[in-house]
């Protein structure tokens, strides 16, 4: 049984006044332990998509299909059942941590409230607890930032401190929305690794959102490259680089810097990314891509295996990467 | 503006924020100081009884023992003054109270509910800002005679609108802010997030704004009874002291018009400066 599953998930939201589909059918699901990443552009829905699984759409939006955490779906959950969802079986690890925490409350009270209202611990259990998880997420005299505002903080360590509220308790999912695009080139390894750590010694599930396509391979079980609001190639990450499909995802790993032979000018993509909003007939990718033939232009296409990948382009087993 | 940077502002703020408060606002506050204990000791301190009448007295100068002389009817002016604090402080007071609490409460159901309830919420708003407070206040005194409960109704509802308009603004953009969402995510309940989250960190707005409007206040409140619609005689109130000695300001006898009205003009530019000054050190501008 899979703990989430995804099913033919569309979102839309409201733009001046007119409803419009950003998300399109997307589906996946995620087995208890894995880690599954979702990578792609600005604008491409990853981050949308993995709001709608914590249950924060935007406001006045409209979802369709279903998302189900342990066979509940959980738009169908009473608030109730949403609050101890939310409370105590999953966690979102948020891009900006300063924009994510309170900065009118101590760090104490930030890591101790959930565990002490919610769950109903002692407020000195808590704060036992809280003083253990900053030791283990590599905080330094932890008694004294329990007492520290967040404006206190740098950015490295405040997104430490919210990793290390989402380790007070157990959760069964970890949602990381970019947690690291926010912080310094320096402390961004660092915290990755210690979520990588943290996740994989306490077996919790992760859906870990990024357009860094290299993160991504190296702490995810299984990729999803997402185009335009929609899922366009779904592959085990050890695969990422010899065996991708889609024309996008070779793009995209060709347009990032190399370390060696590096003379060589960096390839962009042409035109410019796609948001969901776009309405073709085709495959949205095709006004970018250069095997791009009538049938890309004319039908959309469908989700298929090719491989150890499942794949949406018309033209993915004709390609030969080898001789390109 | 993020948060991070709302954040350092503040706490560069709170490192200036005595050069920033200023001499001008430190004065301010003692003259406010002043009154706020006259308002709660006026009976108390008075040195004569403010309601005394003796017309052999009326409209004579300051004497020993009656340090700002006597009005029309030979009461004396500083005794009336320092209890006409507590009527002409308290009014704007539960004014200042309800109209804060109910512009917030309409802000923040607006920015938390969003969709058809803000729509509604801000054309009500709208049309209520449309409305002169004056009027309404004189409707309803019409209907319920003239008091000062009556007065300060009139006018809570005649400052809610622009209050909630203003806060409302404030409200959306921080129930926008990730924090909140984070905490969603949490499992927390929308009133806890409400109450222990969102408002404290509007506090530093609603109170910047209730203070500014308490100078309002004053003066508003103080019109109204100006007009004989607020505080009813004999109770000594500014407002009805400036309406009391017009008759004299016309026979030469300027005293009591201008005692109160300094008294009333005081309070509302302290209020003003108070507001603005806190208004900059925390960085609400």
């Amino acid at each position: 049984m899979s703990l989430i599953k995804v099913d033919s998930l569309s979102i839309d939201v409201l733009i001046d006044g007119a409803h419009s589909r950003v998300i399109h059918e997307v589906s996946f699901e995620v087995e208890p332990g894995e880690a599954l990443g979702i990578v792609g552009e600005s604008g491409s829905g990853k981050s949308l998509t993995l709001r709608a699984i914590a249950g924060l759409t935007p406001p006045e939006s409209v979802m369709g299909g279903r998302i189900d955490f342990n066979d509940f779906d959980i738009t169908e959950m009473t608030s109730d059942r949403l609050l101890e969802y939310r409370s105590s079986q999953i966690a979102m690890i948020f891009q900006d941590p300063r924009a994510a925490i309170n900065p009118v409350r101590k760090i104490g009270d930030f890591l101790v409230e959930n565990v002490v209202t919610n769950l109903g611990w002692s407020r000195s259990q808590a704060r036992s607890r809280a003083v253990e998880v900053l030791t283990e997420v590599g905080i330094t005299n932890p008694e004294k930032q329990l007492r520290a505002f967040p404006s206190e903080l740098s950015g490295g360590m405040l997104q430490r401190v919210m990793i290390a509220s989402n380790l007070l308790y157990q959760p069964d999912l970890l949602l990381a929305d970019e947690p690291t695009t926010a912080l310094d080139v320096t402390t961004q390894s660092s915290v990755m690794a210690l979520i990588d750590d943290l996740r994989v010694t306490r077996g919790m599930a992760m859906i870990f959102v990024t357009h860094n396509l290299e993160l991504a391979a190296a702490v995810c079980d299984r990729i999803l490259v997402m185009y335009a609001g929609r899922i366009i190639e779904s592959l085990p990450a050890r695969n990422l680089h010899g065996h991708s499909r889609h024309p996008y995802t070779r793009a995209l790993l060709n347009a990032r810097p190399q370390a060696e032979g590096h003379e060589k000018r960096l390839v962009a993509i042409p035109g410019q990314p796609a948001s969901g909003l776009e309405w073709t007939t085709g495959c949205t990718y095709a006004s970018r891509c250069s095997f791009a033939q009538e049938i890309c232009r004319t039908d959309l296409p469908e989700m298929r295996k090719i491989g150890t990948s499942e794949v949406a382009c018309h033209r993915a087993d004709d390609i030969r990467w080898d001789k390109q | 503006m993020s948060i991070g940077q709302l954040a350092l502002r503040r706490s560069a703020g709170s490192r200036k924020s005595a050069k920033k408060f200023g001499w001008l606002g430190w004065a301010a506050v003692c003259v406010l100081s002043t009154f706020a204990f006259f308002g709660v000791f006026g009976a108390a301190v008075a040195p004569h009884d403010p309601n005394k009448i003796d017309l052999a007295y009326a409209y004579v100068g300051p004497i020993p023992g009656h340090l700002l002389g006597f009005d029309e009817l030979g009461r004396d002016l500083f005794s009336r003054l320092l209890v006409g604090a507590q009527s002409s402080l308290l009014g704007p007071f539960m004014l200042v109270f309800f109209a804060t609490l109910a512009g917030t409460t309409l802000a923040v159901v607006a920015a938390w509910r969003r969709g058809w309830v803000d729509a509604l919420l801000s054309t009500g708003v709208d049309i209520a800002i449309a409305f002169p407070g004056i009027l309404l206040a004189i409707i309803l005194v019409t209907i319920f005679g003239a008091s000062l409960p009556v007065a300060v109704l009139a006018l809570t509802l005649a400052y809610t609108p622009g209050l909630a308009r203003l806060l409302r603004t404030s409200a959306t953009r921080e129930t926008g802010m990730e924090y909140i969402k984070a905490l969603k995510v949490l499992g927390f309940s929308d009133s806890r997030i409400i109450f222990r989250h969102l408002l404290p960190n509007l506090a530093p707005y609603i109170f910047a704004q209730a203070i500014v409007m308490f100078g309002y206040a004053v003066l508003d409140i103080g019109a109204l009874s100006f007009l004989g619609l607020g505080v009813q005689a004999p109770t000594s109130d500014w407002g009805s002291m400036v309406a009391a000695g017009a008759s004299g300001l016309l026979q030469g006898y300027p005293t009591q018009t201008i005692a109160a009205g300094s008294c009333l003009v005081l309070t509302a530019v302290s209020f003003a400066i108070i507001g603005e000054r806190l208004a900059r050190v925390w960085g609400v501008e």
